[in-house]
């Protein structure tokens, strides 16, 4: 019980749950206080998990760990979460979203993910992979008046249940070979010779790459994003794929780590496939929410290549790259949401075309932000791009890295498209004048990171470090 | 302090250059004109602090890239040279700036320009501060940029364009150089601290590499690789092609910008890299040879120039020269003696220029002047003023600076140093002629300009006639008052080791003839120019009509323009065209982006047809992933 | 031993043949059955194993509840399956294949089963001095605290989305609402109003 500050952050959002759940019920139309009560939650959380972020501890008899890389990552999670609820106010508004239930689930989600990054445990893995993804099957399927929305949700849900299915099955197979689900005791026990834990390795990796949508268990992605009203869509391309990360790392590099040289293949290959698919099929797209759900997927793809590496460098490459990944999509989203004629949402590409003259600055931070995705220096995302690249070839895995950089190219080629209709195609009529202040300091905030990286990239470089080395 | 010295006209450019339109033109003016103003104060007092008292500061702004052995700092860092840099920068700079309020009253982007013009400032800031040469690097291209910015600020202007691409493409070409010189200090010193790249350099003597299939010491060809950076920046000859064209700005950005700081960021580099120059006395050579051709070619491209700027301009490219074989001779610190007080009478020249040029309603050419030096007394005077310093005329700034040069040379045992004295007095006699044709083409004579009646020629504002004086005083005694800490008695404990000399500098004391035949020749040219240019040009034209060729030579300006467009541009795009035509729309747009194009658009929608929405395909989908992967795993 | 086999194998036999049938059956109740059957045998399975409380709680949980809710709800809509299982056949070749591979595969894992040199010791699991309630009371609020909760907030989660998703507030519909029909008072309803002489009142609706 002595420790028991190291899971403040835990017990205190869970605290939070119950409290906000009786606020919404015992008030009606209580949407906006128990959103206010939540971002407020959230900025306390934050201070709450930077108190602990410079030591390791172990919990619950080595079943949760709390370190550098799990403090990290829920910042992260918390900061991005809290972007996605703040930007989207009118949105959720606007599309009769309001219930008070929206910011309750999302604070589950974050529950969930929290678990998820500092497990040390399958069943605390598991657990926190099914709050989580409970929490996204109804975020998804919220709008429940609209036939898109629905579908998505129970797209997401049955896929969702298959990959579960799958995880525990690896789960089981792993437990059984090894006599426990902590990760720690499954590294002593783990051994290459047997083909059931290798079995039980593959599952467990599918059900992992499930949920940050890689190749080939990303289908899932494009229709979500497209059928899930745009405001939930944005918090699903950011929090959950931090927290399916952190897990990935975790459990790679603890529980695996005495058998890198079974999973890297397999991690190469679910990389190399992301980055082809996402640049590839996402040339063909015309709404904006799929290109960005391919978009996200070809970005896994990038991180799963660090994560590859097996080195140091590669881990911490990775962490930076979804950091900046998590900025970059902060920014896209909320030009997303600009994008409103008449009161009404757009989701076609071709409704920017034009933009450069009826709104110079969302064009200008719109582009800064494609630009970074398609990794042009001397934006953020360039660096990540090329932290990846350096520490994929110091591991020599030349040919990983000439893949991406092969498909960084192709995908440039969509995101240039977009910049393409913005700047030189006929304009239209104009947007609705931008009235949510969460858009505007959202995309105004990234875009001045994005931007301005590159002046001193060893900031982030130096926290990311030191959670990379909690892992080694 | 320093802080705030450094970033006051960033922070100006910022607020005005984005906010400008919202201000308006007077408080743009006013925030950038006393945010400068106030950080050229601090360059004074940083300068009384560091330069008198002997303090040097290194102050880090923030830690900039930790990547592997390479550890770079922003910082700002003021030794002796540092702060006289900044003071020369700053002052000129805010001078400028006030002068620009009148200058360009008539404009409708004033704030732009102010903000361009801090812009300026603040790179020239961060290139002179820097310890390291990654700063010094990206304060060189800021530099060069805002170059190319007010270069083309008229961008309307075709002329103006294509004058700002030329500063940019044969900039480039300098810092293509200097770039490899860089790559070359941190592959074998493993930094590019300048701290450690000076500790580091004594031990590399005796290391030779080969590039290009010549093989010489490393130094050297870190030194030669240097100095072509600088000489893309100082203009000197075969780079220098780009200056006269740059006149094409507005005046004020020729004064600040390439008479009196980024043109001479060239020399600072040379002498901040003191510690390395001096061990390649190959390159030092070189510096003399480089240096005292392009004064001499310079200025005899000066003799017959007919726009007012062109002419400052080529003599500023003169004295650059002068700066360069200075340095090349051992004498650094005379070179930025020379610079310092430079920086002063070639501002006010060219102020001075703007002001007539102002007053002939955006009259360039001498031609079209003349005998309006009743109707504008006051920029008449001071550009008399700014004439005799730059000649040299005894006791001005210019004297003792030029004089202290051509003294180096005639002492010096360098292998280029008779030809650099011969080349040195006769320049000198050169600048004087040519300073002087201006004056009195401009001043003097019959009234030329059909344009405008002459009694509408005007004398300028106040706001652009007080600058003018501030320079004037400089001009006037900046060089005896420093002269005995820059270059006399004082000068090893006023530069507090921020110069390297190998060897200790002595002067020795020309005989006195010698010390009088610069002066002398000086003088004789004023009566001679009178002669030429006021009172008798039939003779004047008739000497052109003897020595035609001669003449035809220095007016095309020894026919560089000619060569380089024969030899570089004709080619390159020729050959860009043949590429373009055959080697990228036939062979490889043919089979690569085109093809390629076509074959991953039909694959993308493929992709897409297999997105299908039904739940059971995909989740088909994912068992056959699952098989694969458990496939791939028992098999390996 | 021999009758403990035998019945280990009957109720397993069951187990698999009913959760065959639940996907194979063509009406939907008698599926529902199916699945009772298969919860019934996997809670006999339990108890042979000495779990009699997991067994216990199956039969109460599973088949006391959630399978008589599922019997409820396809009694009440009517799915019609046989429209569901069209263009089904097409399918079958590929993924018969993959199946088969997959099968394969599982098949590979356990024939090169390699047990823990003290698996047969790690057996006996079940505490025979205490029961089994009280053996799990003892981790699941101690070692297990964390599951268990979280466990918790996952039923939570399910009860609000199931909540957020169905519930829907009919406008028309009036409730009773206590507090306000409590509170109610005279003055709320009724005024008292002097009737002036020929004039009448107006009345304010």
């Amino acid at each position: 019980m002595e420790n028991i500050n190291f899971i403040y952050p835990e017990i205190f959002i869970a605290i939070s749950i119950l409290g906000l759940l009786m606020v919404g019920v015992f008030k009606t139309n209580s949407f906006n206080l128990v959103t206010k009560l939540t971002s407020f939650m959230f900025l306390i959380t934050i201070p709450i998990v930077f108190l602990n972020s410079t030591v390791s501890m172990k919990l619950f008899s080595n079943n949760y760990i709390v370190d550098e890389l799990s403090s990290f990552l829920k910042i992260l999670i918390l900061g991005s979460s809290a972007f996605a609820l703040f930007f989207t106010d009118q949105y959720i508004k606007k599309n009769k979203l309001d219930k008070f239930e929206y910011p309750v689930l999302i604070t589950t989600a974050i529950l969930g993910m929290f678990v998820m990054v500092s497990s040390n445990n399958l069943i605390g893995l598991y657990l926190g992979i099914e709050l989580q993804s409970l929490s996204l099957y109804v975020l998804a399927s919220l709008n429940r008046d609209s036939t898109k929305s629905t579908e998505a949700g129970v797209k997401y849900f049955v896929l969702g249940a298959l990959s579960s299915g799958l995880l525990l099955y690896g789960c089981s197979l792993v437990y059984g070979f090894t006599g426990s689900t902590n990760y720690y005791v499954i590294a002593e026990n783990f051994s290459a010779d047997n083909i059931a834990l290798l079995f039980g390795l593959v599952f467990i990796l599918i059900g992992l790459a499930f949920k940050i949508s890689a190749v080939p268990f990303h289908m899932w992605t494009p229709d979500v994003y497209e059928g899930a009203p745009t405001s939930v869509t944005a918090f699903f391309a950011l929090a959950p794929k931090v927290a399916g990360f952190g897990a990935i790392i975790r459990i790679l590099y603890i529980a695996f780590g005495n058998v890198f040289d079974e999973w890297q293949s397999i991690l190469i290959f679910i990389s190399v496939a992301s980055m082809i698919l996402g640049a590839v099929a996402a040339i063909g797209q015309t709404n904006i929410k799929r290109l960005m759900a391919y978009s996200s997927i070809s970005h896994m793809g990038y991180g799963l290549a660090g994560l590859a590496t097996g080195i140091n460098e590669g881990v911490t490459a990775s962490v930076i790259y979804i950091f900046l990944y998590v900025v970059m999509n902060i920014g896209s989203f909320a030009c997303i949401l600009i994008m409103k004629r008449k009161d009404i949402y757009l989701e076609n590409i071709r409704d920017l075309s034009g933009l450069s003259k009826n709104h110079p600055l969302v064009a200008f931070c719109l582009t800064v932000m494609l630009f970074s995705l398609a990794g042009i220096p001397p934006l953020a995302g360039f660096f990540a791009k090329f932290y990846i690249f350096m520490a994929v070839v110091k591991a020599d895995l030349i040919i990983l890295a000439v893949i991406g950089l092969v498909t960084s190219v192709i995908s440039a080629f969509y995101y240039l498209r977009i910049i393409k209709i913005m700047y030189f195609d006929p304009e239209q009529e104009k947007f609705d004048p931008i009235s949510s202040k969460g858009v505007k300091i959202s995309l105004a905030l990234s875009t001045l990171l994005i931007l301005f990286y590159f002046l001193n990239p060893s900031i982030l470089n130096f926290f990311v470090n030191l959670a990379s080395k909690s892992v080694q | 302090m320093a802080y705030l010295l450094v970033f006051l006209p960033l922070v100006a450019s910022f607020i005005v250059g984005i906010f400008g339109r919202f201000l308006g033109d007077k408080i743009s003016q006013l925030i950038t004109c006393s945010f400068v103003l106030i950080s050229s104060a601090l360059s004074i007092y940083i300068f009384s602090d560091v330069a008198i008292n002997s303090n040097t500061y290194n102050l880090k702004i923030f830690n900039w890239i930790t990547s592997g052995g390479l550890v770079l700092n922003w910082s700002i860092n003021i030794d002796t040279l540092t702060s006289v840099m900044l003071v020369v920068v700053t002052s000129v700079s805010a001078l400028v700036h006030v002068y620009s309020v009148g200058y360009m009253s008539h404009d409708p982007d004033k704030p732009r320009f102010m903000s361009y013009l801090s812009l300026f400032t603040f790179m020239m800031l961060m290139l002179v501060t820097s310890d390291n040469f990654l700063q010094l690097f990206f304060g060189w291209e800021g530099v060069g940029l805002a170059s190319y910015l007010l270069i083309g600020f008229w961008y309307k202007k075709p002329s103006a364009n294509s004058a700002a691409i030329k500063a940019f493409v044969v900039n480039r070409v300098g810092d293509f150089g200097l770039a490899i010189g860089i790559f070359l200090i941190f592959k074998y010193t493993g930094s590019i601290n300048f701290v450690d790249v000076f500790k580091a350099i004594p031990t590399l003597l005796d290391k030779n590499i080969s590039m290009l299939g010549i093989e010489a010491s490393l130094i050297s060809f870190i030194c030669i690789f240097l100095f072509i950076g600088a000489m893309g920046k100082s203009a000197q000859i075969f780079l220098h092609t780009w200056l006269p064209d740059a006149m094409e700005g507005p005046t004020p950005v020729s004064a600040l910008i390439h008479a009196a700081t980024m043109v001479t960021a060239g020399v600072f580099l040379v002498v901040r890299c003191s510690p390395i120059f001096e061990y390649s006395p190959f390159v030092l050579n070189i510096i003399v040879l480089v240096g005292a051709t392009t004064a001499f070619f310079a200025g005899t491209i000066g003799l017959v120039q007919n726009d007012i700027k062109r002419v400052i301009a080529y003599s500023t490219c003169s004295q650059l020269g002068y700066m360069f074989f200075a340095a090349g001779l051992g004498a650094y610190h005379i070179a930025i003696f020379h610079l310092f007080t430079h920086a002063f009478f070639k501002a006010l020249l060219f102020l001075g220029a703007g002001s007539v040029i102002h007053a002939f309603n955006d009259e360039q050419n001498m031609r079209h002047m003349g005998g309006v030096w009743k109707k504008i007394p006051y920029t008449y005077s001071l550009m008399i003023i700014g004439t005799l310093a730059l000649t040299g005329f005894p006791f001005l700034s210019g004297f003792f600076s030029k004089d202290a040069i051509i003294e180096t040379a005639y002492s010096s045992t360098s292998f280029f140093a008779g030809y650099a004295v011969t080349i040195g007095v006769l320049t000198a006699f050169m600048t004087s002629l040519y300073s002087w044709r201006l004056i009195f083409m401009t001043f003097h004579g019959t009234f030329n300009n059909k344009n405008i009646s002459l009694s509408k020629v005007h004398e300028s504002p106040a706001v652009m006639l007080v600058p003018l004086l501030f320079l004037a005083l400089g001009a006037i005694f900046a060089g005896y008052a420093f002269k005995d800490y820059f270059i006399g008695s004082q000068f090893i404990q006023f530069w507090n080791n921020s110069i390297f000399f190998l060897k200790e500098f002595v002067l020795h004391h020309p005989p006195l003839w010698f010390l009088l035949l610069t002066p002398i020749l000086v003088l004789l040219a004023i009566p001679l120019s009178y002669y030429f240019f006021v009172k008798d040009k039939k003779s004047l034209d008739s000497f052109i009509e003897i020595n035609k060729p001669l003449y035809n030579f220095l007016v095309n300006k020894w026919y560089f323009d000619e060569l380089y467009d024969f030899l570089f541009v004709k080619p390159a795009k020729k050959i860009g065209s043949f590429f373009w035509k055959i080697g990228d729309g036939t062979i490889i747009d043919g089979f690569g982006p085109d093809g390629l194009t076509k074959l991953i658009k039909s694959v993308s929608n493929k992709a897409v047809q297999f997105q299908s929405g039904f739940l059971y395909h995909y989740a088909f989908v994912i068992l056959i992933g699952l098989s694969i992967l458990l496939t791939y795993m028992m098999i390996f | 031993m021999l009758a403990h086999s035998i019945i280990f194998y009957f109720f397993s036999f069951i187990t698999i043949a009913s959760s065959l049938m639940v996907i194979a059956s063509k009406n939907t109740v008698h599926a529902v059955f199916f699945l009772i059957l298969d919860f019934v045998s996997i809670s006999s399975l339990f108890i042979m194993l000495g779990a009699e409380f997991l067994g216990m709680l199956t039969l109460i949980v599973y088949v006391g509840a959630v399978a008589v809710l599922f019997l409820f709800v396809v009694m009440m809509i009517n799915v019609n399956f046989s429209e569901l299982k069209s263009g089904f056949l097409e399918y079958i070749p590929f993924g018969l294949l993959i199946g088969l591979v997959i099968l394969l595969e599982l098949g590979m894992m356990i024939a090169t089963w390699k047990y823990k040199p003290d698996f047969v010791v790690s057996n006996s699991i079940v505490n025979k001095t205490i029961t089994n309630t009280e053996s799990l009371g003892l981790v699941i609020y101690t070692d297990y605290i964390f599951f268990f909760q979280l466990s918790g907030f996952i039923l939570l989660v399910a009860m609000i989305g199931a909540i957020v998703l169905t519930f829907r507030r009919k406008e028309s519909l009036r409730r009773q609402d206590i507090t306000t029909q409590v509170s109610r008072e005279r003055t709320d309803s009724v005024e008292l109003i002097e009737v002036k002489q020929s004039e009448g009142v107006k009345i304010n609706d």
